[in-house]
């Protein structure tokens, strides 16, 4: 269990698509992932390019770190966000 | 509710000053925002303009623009009190008049300066308030610094502002007359050393207390009904405006002149047996009411709610009534078929005329109205939501009036 | 605050969305899932039986706060809300008023124009901003959105304005005379579910919420609603501290143009 999710996160980093976003989701639910942090890549998102490079940190129920995912989605020619994928975890606020 | 008070008064008379120097004495805006206008102050090469606390728009301070209605809130003792400062120059009556008709305080700051004084504006503000019915005038008399802290200078304008109240006939249920200096914030919310001649109250303190209501004036319930909330199942919803309504009493339906009974009340979504006057109501008739509802009112047995296609109304013009004429009352629009004026008054000198046709601009009229079709109405001062309404000539806003 | 002077308020807000329901051909809400729209939506409950009876959309740029999203699902199906959710794309680069790359008032025309809409009822208080002391419980907008601020309506007692010109619509502002506490106490008063953010964790809380991105949280411990409202009495940082502010600064030119002072 706790490597297909590991599987997904990895593969959602190189290829953020819809379709890899709905299998993470499917993953989420039975993973040890409780939390988040968004970190924004220029610190900012003011461009397109910001969004892609910024991510979210997972974190286990002891607020330890578990990997990132991108929070955009890659669909044809445009990008949307995609934090409602990681719907269920709590910001870590930290 | 909080007390909303409506600031007056002439351009450059200092309400700016006057509201910014008491939200600082009542410690109601953060210390960043005083160190803005400080800074403000510095950058346009002026001394510290309390002024500047309220106009939060850099643009707006820069070209020095008049802004247009601004608000400001503070607490004092645990009254919470509002300040709607509004348009001083004439184009925008109408703005200023949206503003002040939801206080039911008004501050008017007149400048003690010999040169400044109880100017026309001045008047025109303080006659507007009385026509919206504000029932609480607090009067600043502004800038006694400059005048010497003179006792005789404040008596003497004091004068002439309660000789202008008598000459126009209007009335205040209450008036209170305050000597101040905004600038040095001296009987603001501390007694001045300078005016110990000044045995009243501070200003803050006249402004926390709570104006009369007239909330008794009528006993018996009155509600306007607002349309159908489920016109299959026939709830009407409407708001109470007096007293209290009740369910299975014997109730008249206005304009409609029918007697109706409510079988199950409701405030808000709330079952209840009664609903009391400011409460928002549904209701289920006994008889299923088969007529348009809007507009209609209903009212306890002894209510005297009558409805007629003529009233009798003091009104006050801002621009030219003609062609098209409507009256809006309670939300609600009405043709008019005609205006008939009794008699104008001249707003700055009392003076009356007899039958005028025309009612010059910014003055007032006693005048009858006729409605094309029969309007639920009532004494402004008995049932304020039935007896005032704005005018329409045209579709654009020409005035407003209170019935009498 | 007294019971009473929240009764007032409250009393006030149903009037005015009864209002509204009445003189629009066809009503909306925005709901952004924050506490002053979720107050606003029990208020329109209080008004109506129980039921919301317009839709209420959410614009949404993707980037919301995943508890956010998880907020608006459940709230939506225990309040059977009729809800639209108007997506804004993210573009290459942002151009004018933006969030973060999207243009929310892009998306917004069209799901107004889509389902033709004549009147938006949306949550903004007077006390948030020095720009909103302008506004008035209805507000006309003009097919572009604009405001003409300076040809306003006069809006008087409870005579509210009705009829936008031609394609435009009514903005409509139950809350406008609501203070921050004041939405608090209702929301505690009315057991209204909140978004778990605006809750202290790890010694920070969220006080206002927009996206991920333009949001920050303030230092805070409160856990409960009580203790945001003793923290509120006692601060003296304004309320959208937390939200990024050279978009603050955008936002606030971008409405003074719209006001003609540009």
């Amino acid at each position: 269990m706790k490597e297909k999710f590991e599987g997904i996160v990895r593969e959602l980093s190189v290829s953020p698509s819809r379709h890899n976003w709905e299998r993470f989701r499917m993953e989420l639910r039975s993973s040890s992932a409780r939390y988040y942090r968004i970190i924004f890549g220029e610190g900012k998102i003011a461009r397109q390019q910001d969004l892609k490079s910024s991510y979210a940190e997972l974190y286990d129920e002891k607020e330890s770190p578990l990997g990132k995912v991108p929070i955009f989605i890659e669909e044809g020619e445009g990008i949307s966000g995609a934090t409602e994928y990681l719907r269920g975890l709590l910001n870590i606020n930290k | 509710m909080e007390s909303r008070i409506v600031v007056l008064g002439n351009k450059d008379h200092g309400k700016s000053t006057l509201i910014g120097s008491l939200l600082m004495e009542t410690g109601a805006v953060t210390a960043q925002r005083v160190d803005d206008a400080r800074k403000t102050s510095e950058s346009l090469g002026r001394k510290f303009e309390p002024g500047y606390i309220l106009d939060s728009f850099e643009e707006e301070r820069k070209n020095e623009m008049t802004i247009d209605t601004t608000r400001a809130y503070l607490t004092y003792k645990g009254s919470r009190i509002e300040f709607i400062d509004v348009p001083g120059h004439e184009e925008l009556i109408k703005n200023m008049m949206s503003g002040a008709s939801y206080a039911d305080s008004a501050l008017l700051i007149v400048s003690a300066r010999e040169i400044e004084g109880f100017t026309e504006q001045s008047r025109r503000h303080l006659f507007i308030a009385s026509m919206l019915g504000i029932r609480k005038l607090v009067v600043a008399i502004n800038k006694m610094d400059a005048v010497g802290y003179s006792d005789r200078i404040f008596e003497n304008t004091k004068r002439e502002i309660e000789e202008y109240i008598m000459k126009v006939g209007i009335s205040f249920r209450e008036i209170f007359f305050v000597p101040v200096s905004a600038y040095n914030a001296e009987n603001l919310c501390r007694p001045s050393g300078n005016m110990r001649w000044y045995n009243g109250t501070v200003l803050v303190e006249l402004l926390s207390w709570k104006s009369v209501d007239n909330g008794d004036a009528q006993k018996e319930g009155v509600a306007t009904l607002r349309g159908f909330l489920d016109r299959e199942k026939g709830i009407v919803m409407g708001r109470v405006v007096a007293g209290k309504i009740m369910e299975g009493e014997e109730l008249s339906l206005m304009p409609q002149g029918s007697v109706m009974r409510i079988t199950e009340l409701f405030v808000g979504e709330q079952k209840k047996e009664s609903a009391l006057k400011g409460e928002n109501i549904a209701f289920v008739p006994e008889e299923r009411i088969s007529s348009e509802v809007r507009g209609s009112v209903i009212s306890s047995q002894g209510a005297g709610i009558e409805s007629s296609v003529a009233l009798k109304a003091r009104i006050f013009i801002v621009s030219d009534i003609s062609g098209d004429v409507s009256i809006k009352m309670n939300g609600i629009a009405s043709e008019c078929a005609a205006i008939k004026v009794i008699e104008t008054t001249d707003i700055m000198t009392g003076k009356r005329t007899g039958k005028a046709r025309i009612i010059p601009m910014q003055n007032t009229a006693y005048a009858e109205i006729e409605t094309v079709r029969p309007l639920v109405y009532a004494q402004f001062r008995r049932i304020p939501e039935l007896g005032r309404f704005m005018i329409y000539s045209n579709g654009s806003f020409s005035g407003i009036g209170l019935v009498e | 605050m007294a019971n009473e002077e929240l009764k007032a308020l409250v009393e006030g807000s149903v009037y005015i969305m009864r209002e509204a329901k009445m003189n629009a051909r066809k009503v909306a809400a925005l709901w952004s899932m924050g506490k002053d729209s979720t107050a606003m939506l029990a208020l329109a409950r209080k008004a109506f039986m129980k039921k919301v009876p317009f839709p209420v959309i959410h614009i949404d740029n993707g980037i919301d706060f995943p508890e956010t999203y998880a907020f608006r699902e459940e709230l939506a199906e225990s309040w059977e809300l009729d809800l639209i959710v108007a997506k804004s794309k993210i573009k290459p680069e942002i151009s004018g008023y933006s969030c973060c790359g999207s243009n929310k008032t892009e998306a917004l025309k069209e799901v107004m124009k889509e389902y033709g809409f004549d009147a938006l009822i949306v949550s903004i208080r007077r006390d948030e901003h020095g720009i909103r002391a302008k506004e008035r419980y209805t507000s006309p907008r003009d097919k572009d959105f604009n405001w003409n601020y300076k040809n306003q309506q006069a809006e008087m007692w409870d005579n509210y304005s009705s009829n936008p010109d031609g394609e435009g619509h009514i903005r409509v502002h139950p809350l406008l005379d609501w203070r921050e506490t004041d939405i608090w106490r209702y929301t505690k008063e009315e057991r209204i579910p909140i978004n778990p953010l605006y809750l202290s964790r790890n010694g920070n809380r969220y006080r206002s919420l927009g996206c991920v991105h333009c949001t920050s949280p303030v230092r805070s411990s409160a856990g409960n609603i009580d203790e945001i409202i003793k923290e509120l009495e006692d601060t003296t940082e304004e309320e959208r501290a937390g939200r990024d502010q050279d978009k603050e600064k955008e936002y606030v030119m971008e409405k003074l143009r719209a006001l003609g002072y540009m």
